[in-house]
């Protein structure tokens, strides 16, 4: 099964935290303060609030995060690439995931490409192509990048964790 | 060939003999918890997922600390929606506000030596002070886990830390792993097991293991476990015999090992902004301080509320600083009542608040721009306490004691 799509770069630096990706403390994040925590349609707007304010409002289905190492860390909380998954967010491309984060962004259907010279080889706004398992494009090279576990690309393909578990429950999709 | 700790541990949970690190092997958790963060989308999810019962409900608890009291509006559901579904599911280890989860969690017997224990929550390698291999999930792992009683688990290659010397006075455990956490950084364990052994690790008592356990995961730990000993023993009621296994073997091969001369540390603080950018508390010695926190699951056990009782009996703070304390559960505030801690703290200027998560997670006691917090918890990322400019450093009860009997930051070793 290939897998390859294109999209628009959002440059991130390094140890990028869930606090950070689900906006605490930010303007945005106060708005939808009496929002529940799992509605996450309603609080997507605060994604990334404090670190790039325009994040809730700018990006765009097929976008792609760029980032330095350990992203995901601190905070087990799945919100954090959920909201990035409502985002439209497609793959995050980074040296390397906190390991919590890196389990949920696959449950939720993001795909992970660990690459040692991201972010230095983009820039925010930059286009770059994802061929999933295989390697990354970006200013016109290739860079490989590791497969993801097996039996994570079977909770992938069978379209996320919840469609993975309703198969195996005999029940139709949602 | 012999095995590490965390090896010993997920073969004898999975059944898997050959497994090493860098297999997954199909752990069958011993006790898997979720709380009130969590509540509404763990449950949701388990029934999108077409589960209708819970596998094992004996083997799930529910502890709700995080929204009790409730912060926004929208917090009530969160606590009250899950006691319908543990009605449904037979679930009978629902607790609501009896303490923080991550320390009830070894009070209560849910998190013994030698188990496999998940929870919603990143700091679930605290339960690795007691032996037991406590890893954090999020909610859709989890609710597949309540479904199938089952977890994929990456046995992880494990970091040997030998600790090695005598603790120096006015140097604790929350010292340590600050320096740790300097030294290899916010993803120097990353999916690794960190193990802990030597004469400085069995010296600890298990308060101070479980603050070590308890930040491990801030370097990016999926375990960290300390060896089983006659404290061990002592504190779960268990005879040595039965949990003696729980050590690493001689001849396990390890990834990195490293060495600690406890006698040599100082007591350190992690600088505003990133867990391991820790350094000496001396290099910010004086700094001026508006606001102190003892509690979070990392330092408000009952060692942690004596030792701030201790050094500010008979003292007060100055009166504009905010000083609040809150200790790790209902089991600690009983003994901190009866033995005169909260009286000698509340006299020195402390507010006693509820033993919960609140101000860890930045839902109360919340900082501004000229606000500078030194605080026992264990976190301090950007907008998680307060505003961008906001400072908040984090530091042993000791150390946080002190600093808010001058209302600047204090070296401790001058009070002991």
């Amino acid at each position: 099964m290939r897998i390859e799509f294109s999209g628009r770069v959002w440059k991130m630096g390094a140890d990028i935290d869930t606090d950070i990706i689900t906006g605490t403390g930010s303007e945005a994040e106060k708005l939808v303060n009496d929002v529940p925590r799992a509605d996450i349609q309603g609080r997507k707007i605060a994604t990334f609030g404090m670190y790039r304010p325009e994040f809730g409002h700018e990006a765009k289905e097929g976008d792609i995060i760029v980032a330095g190492k350990n992203f995901g860390c601190g905070s087990s909380r799945e919100f954090a690439p959920a909201m990035i998954k409502a985002c439209g967010i497609r793959a995050i491309i980074a040296p390397s995931f906190a390991r919590i984060f890196y389990r949920n962004a696959l449950n939720n259907g993001i795909y992970l490409l660990e690459c040692p010279e991201a972010p230095d080889f983009c820039e925010d706004g930059d286009i770059v192509t994802v061929r999933v398992n295989e390697c990354v494009v970006a200013g016109g090279r290739e860079y490989p990048v590791p497969h993801i576990p097996e039996n994570l690309m079977n909770i992938i393909e069978a379209g996320g964790i919840v469609a993975y578990y309703r198969k195996r429950n005999g029940k139709e999709a949602l | 060939m012999g095995r590490t700790l965390v090896e010993k541990i997920l073969v004898r949970n999975s059944g898997d003999e050959h497994a090493r690190a860098g297999d997954i092997v199909i752990a069958k958790p011993d006790m898997y918890m979720f709380h009130d963060i969590y509540t509404t989308a763990t449950i949701n999810k388990f029934y999108d997922m077409g589960f209708e019962r819970v596998h094992d409900p004996d083997r799930v608890a529910v502890i709700l600390d995080h929204n009790c009291p409730t912060i926004s509006e929208a917090d009530g559901v969160t606590e009250t929606d899950v006691f319908r579904f543990a009605r449904e599911q037979g679930i009978k280890r629902i607790h609501l506000g009896i303490g923080i989860g991550h320390t009830m969690m070894h009070e209560l017997g849910y998190a013994d030596p030698g188990w496999v224990v998940i929870v919603t929550d990143s700091h679930t390698t605290t339960y690795g002070g007691g032996a037991c291999l406590g890893s954090g999930v999020g909610y859709s792992d989890f609710a597949g886990l309540m479904g199938t009683g089952e977890l994929w688990m990456k046995i992880p290659p494990t970091i040997k830390v030998i600790m090695e010397g005598a603790w120096p006075k006015g140097v604790y455990a929350k010292d340590f792993i600050l320096k740790l956490l300097s030294d290899i950084k916010a993803d120097g364990a990353q999916y690794k097991a960190l193990e802990f052994t030597g004469e400085a690790a069995r010296a600890l008592d298990m308060d101070s293991r479980y603050t070590i356990a308890n930040m491990a995961l801030e370097c990016g730990a999926k375990a960290a476990l300390f060896e089983a000993d006659e404290k061990t023993a002592a504190y779960f009621h268990k005879p040595l015999s039965e949990i003696e296994w729980l050590h690493g073997d001689e001849d396990a091969v390890y990834e990195q090992v490293l060495r600690y001369d406890v006698s040599a540390l100082v007591p350190m603080l992690a600088a505003p902004g990133a867990v391991d950018n820790g350094r000496p508390l001396t290099d910010w010695e004086g700094t001026p301080l508006t606001q102190v926190v003892i509690g979070s699951c990392t330092n408000s056990a009952l060692e942690d509320i004596a030792a701030a009782a201790r050094i500010l009996k008979g003292k007060h703070v100055p009166p504009y600083l905010r000083f609040y304390v809150s200790t790790a559960s209902n089991i600690v505030t009983k003994q901190c009542i009866e033995k005169g801690y909260f009286k000698d703290l509340m006299e020195a200027g402390a507010l006693i608040g509820a033993p919960t998560c609140q101000s860890c997670c930045g839902f109360i006691a919340r900082l501004g721009d000229d606000d500078v917090c030194l605080g026992t918890n264990n976190r301090n990322f950007l907008g998680r306490h307060g505003t961008k400019n906001s400072q908040l450093f984090l530091g042993s009860a000791q150390s946080a004691a002190a600093s808010a009997l001058y209302g600047c930051i204090t070296d401790p070793r001058k009070l002991i």
